[in-house]
This record gives structure tokens, sequence and C-alpha cells, in this order.
């Protein structure tokens, strides 16, 4: 009963900020996975748009790119559309294709990078044998094989896309479970081609 | 005959040369202001006692070979050097010539001779020196050629025939291995496609980071809320 009321009221006003803050934080945090789920969805739209023949189909009005390839990973229980470009704006929406990279219709390395978060969390569950699938825009599937993962820093590793066979590399950032984003280190999974599965049909069966 | 050289680009070879063949002595001159006193030296040793027809005595020698084949007349402050090669030499060596019109001999004592490395060093330019100035004087270029290539060879001198090559001898690679078996690290860069992992964009999100925050910041509001609405 002795307290001032002034010191009441500054209490209150701190509380109320806190609870504020912290519901801004965990909005926008919470915000980004939100994101990344709900555009997939409207990819999946697109992607079928784009199967169906269409050109560079925009998810939404206002996007700045497209899907080119629909990854899936039957052991994760991954199914995702590639967009076009692996910038900052790209990867908040699905895993993206390095544009410098090869394409999928070409023969050259492939390397799609994703968030660690969202996207490619799955990275770090990923073991050699197991299979990962792409179709590309043609509707052909090809299927790759994880030959191995990598742990490596960004400062200094670079990628050889002229390998013997054919390799998907995915990449991501790492360590999974960093708090603070933006560490040097990079985790890669190489896999290789096995076999250009001939029709649309079969690979669809035998996983749907 | 006397050649004097003055100033900085007189043909130094030319000029000895010339004053050797001319049994004198050439004199060079580098700096203006000490001319008067080279040529007062000179014309010093001009005036003073010379020694001429200088001639090594050929007796107690076997094989001899001697360069300059022809001494030149020896003037004051002057040494005579001779470079001599035999294969026996004698006890005593006696110099002859004429001083003015009298005979006159210098004996001199091979005893108290010290070996020295160089001098064969010294005695083969001496000769390849001689050699070359048979050029001048109508040997066939051949003839010189080979000779000049006996001595140069034999003493490892630069001379018109012959350079110096230096190889280097160290081992480039371990010697006990077969050359095969090298990595091969040269390979044309334009072949090889990279892509720096440096170029590829970053992949972690703030949103781990954000909802620890916000929780955080919650569980710090109910902590104050809690303790200071307690005891009202």
């Amino acid at each position: 009963m002795t307290r001032p009321r002034v010191k009441t009221k500054a209490i209150a006003f701190l509380v109320v900020t806190f609870v504020l803050l912290g519901l801004w934080q965990i909005g926008n945090g919470s915000w980004i996975y939100v994101k990344a789920k709900l555009a997939q969805v409207l990819l999946q739209r697109a992607w079928a748009s784009t199967l169906a023949g269409q050109q560079d189909v925009k998810p939404w009005p206002w996007a700045d790119t497209w899907p080119i390839a629909r990854l899936v990973v039957p052991s994760q229980g991954i199914d995702q559309i590639v967009l076009e470009g692996a910038y900052g704006r790209t990867l908040a929406f699905g895993p993206g294709h390095v544009e410098s990279t090869g394409s999928l219709e070409g023969s050259g390395g492939i390397i799609l990078t994703g968030h660690r978060d969202t996207h490619f969390r799955f990275l770090g569950t990923l073991h050699p044998s197991q299979t990962v699938l792409l179709q590309a825009r043609t509707g052909l599937w090809h299927r790759f094989t994880v030959r191995e993962s990598q742990i490596v820093d960004s400062r200094t590793a670079s990628i050889r896309t002229d390998g013997v066979g054919r390799q998907l590399i995915l990449v991501t950032c790492y360590p999974f479970d960093a708090i603070v984003p933006g560490g040097p280190l990079r985790y890669m999974v190489i896999a290789e081609t096995v076999e250009r599965m001939a029709d649309n049909e079969q690979a669809g069966s035998s996983r749907f | 005959m006397f050649t004097i050289g003055i100033g900085s680009t007189p043909n130094s070879h030319l000029m000895r040369k010339t004053a050797e063949f001319g049994r004198g002595t050439f004199t060079y001159v580098g700096n203006l202001a000490e001319v008067k006193d080279k040529l007062n030296a000179l014309f010093k040793k001009l005036e003073h006692s010379v020694w001429h027809d200088i001639q090594l005595d050929r007796t107690g020698w076997a094989e001899l070979e001697q360069y300059p084949s022809r001494i030149p007349d020896l003037y004051e402050g002057e040494p005579i050097v001779l470079a001599v090669k035999a294969t026996s030499l004698p006890e005593q060596v006696t110099l002859r010539g004429q001083m003015g019109t009298q005979p006159w001999s210098l004996p001199l004592s091979m005893k108290h001779a010290t070996p020295r490395t160089g001098l064969s060093i010294y005695w083969a330019r001496q000769k390849i020196s001689a050699l070359m100035d048979e050029a001048f004087t109508g040997t066939a270029e051949d003839t010189v050629r080979k000779g000049v290539l006996d001595v140069a060879l034999v003493h490892h001198l630069v001379s018109k025939y012959t350079s110096l090559v230096a190889v280097d001898v160290t081992p480039a690679r371990p010697t006990g291995e077969p050359e095969t078996e090298q990595p091969e690290r040269t390979k044309a860069v334009g072949n090889e496609e990279k892509i720096a992992m440096a170029e590829l964009p970053k992949t972690g999100t703030d949103g781990p980071f954000q909802l620890l925050l916000g929780l955080l910041l919650l569980t710090t509001a109910a902590i104050l809320w809690k303790k200071w609405s307690m005891p009202a």
C-alpha cells in the first residue's frame, strides 16, 4: 500500500510494452513459416498450370518468380515447388534454383538452395542412397540418389558443376538450429542421377 | 708506341692492344684534372732508363709456353708480368735484355715461389688473348677458334667462342618417386565450371530468433506482472 502510484503505472506500462513487443516478434517469426507454407499451396496450383503448358506462370499476381520444378523426396514426405532464382525474396516462398547453373532440361549440374528453417530443413535428415525426384516443366521426372552430404565454409568453398554424370546439389545454411542467422557454414547434399524416368505415369504411380 | 686515352669513352681494348703491338704502354686518363699528372708521369717514364729486347732465357724449361710471347719494353716504375706454363721449371730463371746499348740480365730464384690456384686461369686468359691477337695478324679464323676453344673449355672461361651455362641441379621433385605420381595441378581454368559458395544466398531466416525473442518478452512481462500484482 506504500507503493507510489506512479511506480505502478510505470510497471504496467512496461508489462504492456513487453507483451506487445513479444507478440509482434512472435507474429513476425511465425509469418516466415506461414508464408513458406501458404506460398507452397499457391505454387502447387501454379505448377499444375505450368504442366498444362503455360509458360512462366506467376503464383500470385505480384510475384516476380515462377515455378520451374517440383521437388519430391518420398522418404521425407517432401513435396515442394522450386522457384526460379535463388534470392532472399524468392527463398521465402520455396526452394530457389540458382540461375547460373544448369536447367532441368539441360545436362549440367543443378544447384537448389532453400531456407534451413523452412523448406530445406529436411536436408539434415536426408541420408545417402535416399531418392530425390525432380519433375521438369515438361512433366518429365528425374530421379537422383543422394551420394553424400558435406558441411562447407562458404567463404572458401566452391562447387564444381561440370562433374562426371549429372548432379543435383541442395544447399542450405548450417547449423540448422543456430539462433542468429548469417553464419558462414553451409550444408550441402550431393545427389547423382541414376536414370531418366521414361514416363510421367510410372513415377507418379509409384509414389502417389 | 704509347697510347693515351682521355675522357670516358676511349676504346681501351684497342688502345691497350695497339700499345702492346708497339711494345709501348697505354695510359688512361679518366678525369681531365688528372691529365697533367698522368702525362708528366708518362714523360718521366719515357725519359728514364728503358730496358728493351727483354727475353726469357729458355734454358732449363721444358715445353715452355709464355704470355705475352713478346715482352714489352720496361719503363721505370713498371713490373714485368709473365704468365708461363711448362712441364718442368728450372731453379733459376734469367731475364735478358738491353739497357741502352749494354746487355743486362736479371736472375730470379724460383725456390720461393708459392703455388696459387688462380694462376692457371690467368695464364689461360693471356693465352686466349694472344690467340685472338693472332686473328689480326693473319692466322685463319678456324685455327684461332680451335685454339681458343681448347683453352677456354679446359679452364671454364668465357671467350668469343664459349660462354657459361648454368644448369640447375637441385631436384625439383622427390627423386625416389616415379614422375607419374605427381598430382596434376595445371588444368585449364576455362574448362571448369565452378560456382563460388559465397555467391549463393544466405538461407537462414530470422524466424527462430524472432520467436525466441517474442517468447522471452512475454515471459518477462508475465514475471513482472506477477511480482507487482501479488502484494496488491
